[in-house]
């Protein structure tokens, strides 16, 4: 029932075009009525106690004196003609989510399929703080891929700062599986200034079971790559680890560019 | 052609602050209870909804002229409540408020039933 009362309180509070601290106050004032109006008649359904949530913001915004916002080439303005930052929900909804859910205020939050704010939550999400399943952001949280300053992917990421299950791309990157980058750190594969990985790594200082290295290497086998070319080194890691994917083979025969003069 | 809903309504508006002033300076009352008591009161005149009574409450208490605190309920097992209470700021306000209401009534239907006029006749 509280989650219920909530989402009917999210419903009239996203309709009022205010500031955060008076959303609060009413939102706590309606949350308090509605358990009021519920003791009293017993009644649970939100939208019967208390009627159409839009009707009851369009009564907020008459009493609080909050004109509507109109829209003039691709921008929102207030009543006096002030552009303002801007709110756009798309009506159609997916699982009762909104299908596109941009919030440009400062410090909004937009969650929707496709959610687009300074903190941003939905399957594709971009923002200053972004958390869904594709995430692009300052601080980018992906279940899938995340791309940003700082990028957090189950699968990928990709950022100044990139951390991943899986793969990693970026200043430093971090990853469970493999990791390319300035300072790259994974558990099978890394590639970078400074590689640093389970199995293989190739990079000017590398350590691993096996490293490719210019300057510095430390593991069990240890190619310098101004020595032997990179060419025959895939083939001999290909020896050393049978069941390396030839992809990584590739880009050991190809990561010349980084590395030689 | 004027409503007549229009002109009902934008009196209740202009009345509200006086009413609830006066309804919460007779004791502490939570919204809900405001709501019915105004109902009540007015024999159902004043069917106030939410997005009506919090914003002149709203203004009321930002102007200082109420202030509310957050209790327990025992009728909602314990449940907090916010009760609205009257500040000295408010009782002032709503002083010279009832005055000024009683003089403006006092005209508006002396001028509507045809009584004496004041000024010059022109």
């Amino acid at each position: 029932m509280e989650k219920k009362y909530k989402e009917y309180i999210r419903k009239v509070v996203s309709n009022i075009n205010c500031d955060y601290q008076l959303k609060k106050r009413i939102e706590s004032d309606l949350y308090e009525i509605m358990m009021e109006k519920h003791g009293e008649t017993g009644i649970e359904d939100p939208f019967l106690l208390m009627g159409d949530p839009e009707k009851v913001a369009e009564e907020f915004k008459e009493n609080l004196n909050i004109k509507e916002d109109y829209y003039h080439k691709g921008r929102f303005y207030d009543i006096r003609g002030i552009p303002r930052n801007m709110e756009y929900k798309s009506e159609k909804m997916i699982f009762g989510i909104p299908l596109i859910h941009i919030n440009n205020r400062p410090y909004g939050v937009a969650k929707g399929i496709i959610a687009i704010g300074s903190f941003s939550i939905g399957v594709i999400s971009l923002g200053g703080f972004s958390l869904g399943l594709i995430s692009f952001g300052g601080f980018g949280a992906g279940i899938l891929m995340a791309f940003g300053g700082v990028a957090l992917g189950g699968l990928f990421a990709i950022g100044g700062m990139a951390l991943s299950l899986l793969w990693a791309i970026g200043g430093m990157a971090i990853a469970g599986y493999g990791a390319i980058g300035g300072y790259a750190q994974a558990g099978y594969f890394a590639a970078g200034g400074k590689a640093v990985a389970g199995e293989i790594a190739i990079g000017s200082v590398a350590e691993a079971n096996v490293a490719i290295y210019r300057q510095r290497g430390y593991g069990n086998y240890l190619f310098n790559f101004d020595e032997i070319s990179l060419k025959q080194i895939a083939e001999k890691v290909k020896m050393i680890i049978p069941e390396v994917p030839d992809y990584i083979c590739d880009m050991i025969r190809n990561f010349t560019g980084g590395f030689r003069y | 052609m004027i409503s007549l809903l229009r002109i009902e309504k934008e009196l209740r508006k202009g009345v509200l602050e006086i009413l609830l002033l006066n309804i919460i300076s007779t004791d502490k009352l939570y919204g809900y209870e405001i709501m019915k008591k105004i109902h009540e009161e007015s024999h159902g005149f004043f069917d106030l909804k939410e997005g009506t009574l919090y914003p002149v409450l709203y203004r009321l208490e930002d102007e200082e002229c109420i202030e509310s605190i957050w209790e327990s309920a025992e009728s909602r097992r314990g449940a907090r409540r916010k009760y609205y209470l009257i500040t000295e700021k408010g009782k002032v306000v709503l002083e010279t408020y009832t005055k000024a209401w009683d003089k403006f009534s006092k005209e508006v239907n002396m001028i509507l039933n045809g009584g004496q006029r004041h000024g010059k006749e022109v």
